[in-house]
């Protein structure tokens, strides 16, 4: 194997969970957000040069490709979970009533993701994957210094829109 | 003077740089900064479990998976290496057939087909991020790659490749059905194929509605095709 390739090993190990949890948040769709994260790492694999920050590189383009091909599933868009496979394997079953209070607890968070805008949603989102500052500005055009500011607006909306959600549920 | 709100979040997340240390010597003497903090980290532990309950566990995709669909994409660009086509994704069935969703194909949809160990497991479907689609396996002895119905115009190119999984990628989207000795291909008329033929597998199989086409055997395909100068060997499915 290349140093090329056992570069590429690592890269893949670290970022290829991150980055299908982060698609997965942000859209609900776990095939999409498997197809997503998939082909990002084959256009990685294809370029002759690794990018300069390949994380951030990686944010970029799979954020190009799921919107794109979000678009094109509009039609099954689906704006509350939950969805089949959710709870990890291994999970306890839960009581009625506790499961019931867990899938009103998940259908508000994701009810509030949609509610928020796309912006705050997604540095909300790439924070919580543990991506730097540096990594969400150049992902999504920012400055690096008002992600602090951002992020914290961003919490505020979805603290707000999630106590809604969980309410009115 | 205190930390404004992005500068609270910059401390909770170690992103003040060089201010960080002043700032923290400014947040051991401050109440109000102090209480700030800790409300945020408090937040933010609950945004976390908040996101926790959304998630699902990630797809088994290896690096050697990618590497073999980068490189046997059709019009892949310049890292395009016929011969030197590696393994592809896989999902082990126990005996022989497995199938892996390649870019755009339901790849939990699969996962349950294969835990299911049904006779075939449906690949197909549009692509996330284009139109072409595929699978990888790992294939037994005797293994036979059937087109179904193919169009008088469509191709498959053979290749034969230093890798331990056969893999296929059409230039459209295609339905791949797997048995442990037999991928069945469906695509649209027109369709252009690349197969990747393991060059350890003892015998491969190559048909178009039930006529045999060639037969790869340890990684000969026999003098009849001519291979190209990338060493693929173009095979009509059509007539």
């Amino acid at each position: 194997m290349s140093d090329g390739d056992r570069a590429f090993d690592a890269l893949f190990r670290e970022q290829h969970p991150r980055l299908f949890r982060y698609l997965h948040r942000l859209g609900g769709d776990a095939e999409l957000a498997a197809d997503v994260s998939q082909e990002t790492f084959v256009r990685l694999y294809r370029r002759s040069e690794p990018p300069d920050d390949p994380a951030a590189w990686l944010i970029t383009v799979a954020s190009n490709l799921f919107r794109n091909a979000r678009a094109k599933r509009s039609r099954r868009a689906r704006l509350l979970t939950p969805e089949r496979g959710a709870s990890a394997v291994g999970d306890a079953v839960p009581a009625p009533d506790a499961a019931l209070v867990s899938d009103r607890r998940r259908a508000a968070v994701r009810a509030a993701l949609e509610t928020i805008p796309e912006r705050d949603r997604r540095i909300l989102l790439l924070r919580a994957e543990g991506y730097r500052y540096r990594e969400i500005a150049a992902a999504l055009h920012l400055n690096e210094t008002s992600i602090g500011t951002l992020l914290a607006r961003a919490k505020r909306a979805f603290r707000s829109a999630f106590g809604e959600a969980y309410h009115a549920s | 003077m205190h930390l404004d709100d992005g500068g609270i979040q910059a401390l909770l997340h170690g992103e003040l740089g060089a201010d960080a240390e002043r700032w923290e010597g400014h947040v051991e003497r401050c109440p109000v900064c102090r209480t700030r903090l800790e409300e945020a980290r408090a937040d933010e532990a609950e945004l976390s479990t908040a996101l926790r309950s959304l998630d699902v566990p990630a797809p088994s995709l290896s690096a050697d998976a990618v590497r073999a669909l980068a490189r046997g994409g059709l019009g892949a660009g310049p890292r395009w290496r016929p011969w030197r086509v590696a393994a592809g994704v896989a999902l082990a069935i126990a005996a022989a057939g497995a199938l892996y969703a390649l870019p755009g194909s339901p790849l939990r949809r699969a996962v349950e087909a294969l835990r299911d160990s049904p006779p075939a497991a449906e690949a197909p479907a549009p692509t996330a991020a284009g139109h072409e689609s595929g699978v990888a396996l790992r294939i037994g002895s005797d293994f036979t790659v059937a087109f179904d119905s193919p169009g008088v115009a469509d191709t498959v190119w053979v290749v034969v490749a230093d890798d331990s999984l056969l893999s296929i990628r059409a230039d459209r989207p295609a339905s791949f059905r797997s048995r442990p000795d037999r991928l069945t291909v469906s695509g649209p008329e027109g369709t252009r194929y690349r197969l990747l033929v393991p060059r350890e597998a003892p015998r491969v199989r190559i048909e178009a509605d039930g006529r045999p086409l060639l037969e790869v055997r340890s990684g000969a395909p026999g003098p009849e095709l001519p291979e190209d100068s990338e060493g693929a060997r173009a095979l009509p499915l059509g007539g």
